[in-house]
């Protein structure tokens, strides 16, 4: 592959008596960072919360820590979760399934060292299960591991064994994608409730490809390749995330040459060439929808519009679905086929979807008792229909979804209030159950599994995001618990095609926008394929041309 | 130090019960507000048990007065808390951002009041002339645009499009670790330079107009007269007579904003991404991260009162004919 150098300079490199900031190259710089070349500046719209695995919340956390920490096994490209083929060994350099597969025994890469000298032992990986699976740590990967995984036994310093409770198809993804073997001789000392506080939250040491370096909040994390790493030595030998407080700030970086990566571009930044920047077009599994409160604000009785399942499906008919998206992704969004995102195994493009027909909603309407008023709202029983939709300050593709709804609605006698809350106080009203209707963004994990936190019964109360609107049907139910238990990929997928029929008849919510995402990467990137759901996993195979970011060479020329 | 003192003492009465009164009032009103520094974690890992859980740890399902009285004492004994937002100790988090915050605004300070020292006397001095109310009309169009806007349009200009300063952080993560001494001091000058003379802009522009109504006014007085009748030099006249009796505004303003600065300056500290005390202040309160706002409302507020009186004192020291008021 052949590389174009960008043209944009930085501004180090101006020479000009004005530019009193080129002081940086004549000063130049010490050490052997410089020519050690492979420096990939990741540019970040946030900073990370925690660095410890089983409490990473935020997505800007994951992308330090799945280079830092290594894990027993790595998802293939095609994200099967039905099974462990396509898995490539990692941390466990292989295993074998006992003959009712009701275990699994892994055998560890001898070479395997934790950052600090020590070897991974087979006591790690039992230790990490036990942390994970400990109450007093709320892990929530930890919560389903330990609904599918019994124990982790040692047989020796190099050999440990998995044993499931049951014979669950994504038990082997549930486990291995979710679990991270962690430092025994670091971490047994810190008390359980204690975690996120301990420093090793803060500075892990891992196993991974990469060592942790350094952390400034809300200015950068640094890694840099392990040495003598066990599975071969990353391309990219230093990788360090600047975090800028806006999405807009952290474009203009890779724009201006400060940065080389950016995960999302919209589609005006996409679409308008910038020297030294392409766009890459990454497979979207991003989600948006809108969530119907099933209950009245913060009591089980049903909620006084939405409870009605004939008055969500009118709503939802009254919705242009596809100008909707249109307006708020642009050219490169398109509306979901049903509660997944089309990056899902399980996804499905049959499903019988509520038609957009104004008619139709008004005459469903009319026969619900929902007369136009003088005043172009529908009134029944001398009650308006007027209500109200949540979205988060912070996120403006939300705040826009709002008002076209709010507009949509209008022309069918609907009343909408749109209320933009901060996130926290959004939080709250989510927490409490006080809202109408909520706007929610998801990124799909590659089990479609998350079919669950988002609509079943059993998650009602488990986190505010979890089923915001408390929807409950058997139907649903029964269809996801099938479908997770189902022998084979082919009838897990007819499972999964009756919870999502169901959903989309019943219109617990409306499924909005899937955006294709577009990253900016330097021209000087030479990109290997990026996974679907964790562009980052492959950074350690990314090239970098050149020794290390302009700024850096400019400096060493300077010398 | 006998005139001081009594007006030390008063000082810090007046202080105390400002702080008290405002500390107390961000204490109750910010718990009465919807959520909790837990929210943003259990939004989607963890169940209504654990949120709950997490609260009765962490003391917020108690009384407010009982929390009140909990966090004053801790404070009183140097604990400040920790930071849910930051999972860092609040005194950690504080520290940072107040460094931050000191590395940019004391520099944009001094520049801008050194310089609205300047042209205040100059506009002054030249009253009357166009060039002297053109500079006056920029100043009044300068103060009428946000500060964000300035900085806004001096990053458009200077980072993108002559590209002569970086757009925005503290250093070049790529390459500071990598310089000498000398070249990480002037990467952080290089980063510095821009969101620190954008505020350096307005501060000269908003001193400078109380500096020239009290230069204007000492310059018809009996003793700069009397001072040029006797044959003074012109910049002696200035340097000995007109300004030592034309500082106390400028001085008393300066009290005021700079340790506003440091708290208010949040749009600046945005735009150009500079992890200070502003935005600290504003992640902590989106957060609903109690023992940092509060930790950031007291050194405010005492920043505040220590800056007010400091302005008195400097005062005096420039001008004895101004009396200390107890």
């Amino acid at each position: 592959m052949t590389f174009t150098r960008g043209k944009p300079v930085r501004y180090h490199e101006f020479g000009r008596p004005a530019a009193i900031l080129g002081l940086v190259a004549v000063f130049g710089c010490v050490g052997d960072s410089a020519s050690r070349g492979g420096t990939l500046v990741v540019s970040s719209a946030g900073d990370a919360d925690v660095l410890f695995p089983p409490l990473t919340a935020l997505a800007q956390s994951h992308e330090v820590t799945d280079l830092v920490f290594e894990k027993l096994a790595a998802i293939g490209p095609d994200l099967n979760t039905m099974s462990d083929a396509g898995w490539t060994p990692r941390l466990a350099q292989s295993w074998s399934w006992s003959r009712d597969s009701m275990s699994v025994t892994f055998h560890l890469n001898p070479r395997a060292t934790w950052h600090d000298g020590t070897p991974v032992r087979a006591n790690d990986v039992r230790f990490a299960f036990d942390l994970y699976t400990d109450p007093k740590v709320h892990s929530s990967d930890g919560r389903d591991i330990a609904e599918v995984t019994d124990s982790v036994s040692v047989s020796d310093s190099l050999t440990c064994t998995a044993w499931f409770k049951r014979a669950a198809p994504e038990r082997f993804y549930t486990l291995v994608g979710g679990l991270v073997p962690l430092p025994e001789h670091i971490l047994s000392k810190v008390p359980r409730d204690s975690l996120l506080q301990s420093p090793f939250a803060h500075a892990p040491v891992g196993s991974g490809p990469y060592k942790f370096v350094k952390w400034e909040p809300k200015q950068r994390i640094e890694i840099a390749a392990a040495d003598r790493f066990y599975l071969g030595q990353p391309r990219v030998t230093r990788v360090i995330w600047t975090i800028a407080p806006e999405l807009k700030t952290a474009v203009q970086r890779v724009f201006t040459g400060e940065a080389d990566f950016i995960e999302t571009l919209t589609p005006a930044e996409a679409s308008a060439p910038h020297d030294g920047v392409r766009p890459v077009r990454l497979r979207g599994n991003v989600l948006g929808y809108a969530v119907f409160n099933m209950h009245e604000d913060g009591t089980n009785a049903p909620h006084p519009l939405f409870g009605d399942r004939a008055l969500r499906r009118a709503l939802s008919m009254a919705l242009d679905r596809k100008t909707l998206a249109a307006n708020i992704v642009d050219t490169s969004g398109r509306v979901p086929y049903g509660p997944f995102s089309r990056s899902l195994w399980s996804a499905d493009s049959t499903l019988r979807q509520a038609p957009f027909d104004v008619d139709a909603a008004r005459r469903a309407l009319d026969s619900l008792g929902w007369r136009m008023g003088k005043d172009s709202v529908r009134y029944k029983n001398g009650k308006p229909l007027a209500f109200s939709i949540v979205t988060p300050s912070s996120s403006e593709i939300r705040n826009r979804t709002a008002v076209v709804m709010q507009e949509q609605w209008r022309q069918v006698g609907a009343k909408v209030t749109a209320e933009v809350l901060d996130f926290t106080a959004m939080g709250e009203r989510m927490r409490a159950k006080k809202f109408d209707i909520v706007i929610m963004q998801t990124f799909a994990a590659p089990s479609p599994s998350g079919v669950r936190q988002a609509w079943s019964t059993s998650s009602i109360g488990m986190g505010g995001a979890n089923n915001p609107g408390r929807y409950s049907n058997p139907v649903v139910d029964s269809a996801i618990d099938n479908a997770l238990t189902a022998p084979t990929v082919t009838a897990a997928r007819a499972h999964y095609r009756v919870a999502y029929q169901a959903l989309l008849d019943d219109a617990p919510g409306i499924w909005l926008w899937e955006p294709a995402v577009t990253a900016g990467a330097s021209t000087r990137l030479d990109l290997a394929t990026l996974r679907p759901d964790a562009w980052w996993t492959s950074i350690p195979t990314w090239g970098v041309t050149g020794s290390a970011p302009r700024g850096a060479e400019a400096a060493a020329k300077k010398q | 130090m006998t005139r001081l003192r009594p007006f030390l003492l008063a000082r810090a009465g007046h202080a105390l019960t400002v702080l008290v009164v405002i500390v107390t009032l961000v204490f109750v009103l910010f718990r009465l507000t919807p959520g909790d520094p837990f929210l943003a974690r259990s939004q989607e890992h963890a169940t209504e048990e654990e949120h709950a859980a997490f609260r009765a740890r962490w003391g917020y399902d108690r009384p407010i007065a009982v929390q009140y009285v909990k966090w004053v004492g801790n404070f009183v004994s140097g604990d400040f808390g920790w930071s849910h937002s930051a999972q860092r100790p609040v005194r950690e988090v504080l520290a940072t951002a107040f460094v931050n915050s000191t590395l940019l605004m004391i520099p944009a300070f001094v520049l801008g009041w050194l310089g609205a020292v300047a042209l205040g006397t100059w506009q002054a001095f030249r009253q009357g002339r166009w060039l002297a109310r053109a500079s006056e009309t920029v100043a009044i169009g300068v103060l009428s645009i946000p500060d964000f806007v300035m900085a806004l349009a001096a990053l458009w200009v200077f980072a993108f499009r002559l590209r002569l300063a970086p757009s925005g952080g503290m250093v070049d993560v790529a390459l500071h670790d990598s310089l000498t001494l000398a070249g990480r001091t002037a990467d952080v000058v290089a980063h510095l330079a821009l969101p620190a003379l954008t505020l350096a802009v307005v501060v000269m522009f908003a001193v400078s107009r109380y500096h020239r109504a009290a230069v204007l006014g000492v310059l018809h007085e009996d003793y700069v007269r009397t001072a040029r009748a006797s044959g003074a030099a012109e910049s002696d006249v200035v340097r000995r007579h007109v300004l030592p009796n034309a500082l106390g505004p400028a001085i008393a303003v300066a009290g005021i904003l700079l340790p506003g600065m440091f708290a208010g300056g949040v749009f600046v500290e945005k735009v150009f991404a500079w992890p200070g005390m502003g935005r600290t202040l504003v992640d902590a309160v989106l957060g609903r991260d109690f023992e940092l706002v509060q930790a950031i409302v007291v050194v405010s507020t005492v920043a505040i009162a220590l800056g007010s009186a400091l302005a008195d004192i400097v005062a005096v020291t420039f001008n004895p004919r101004v009396q200390l008021d107890t």
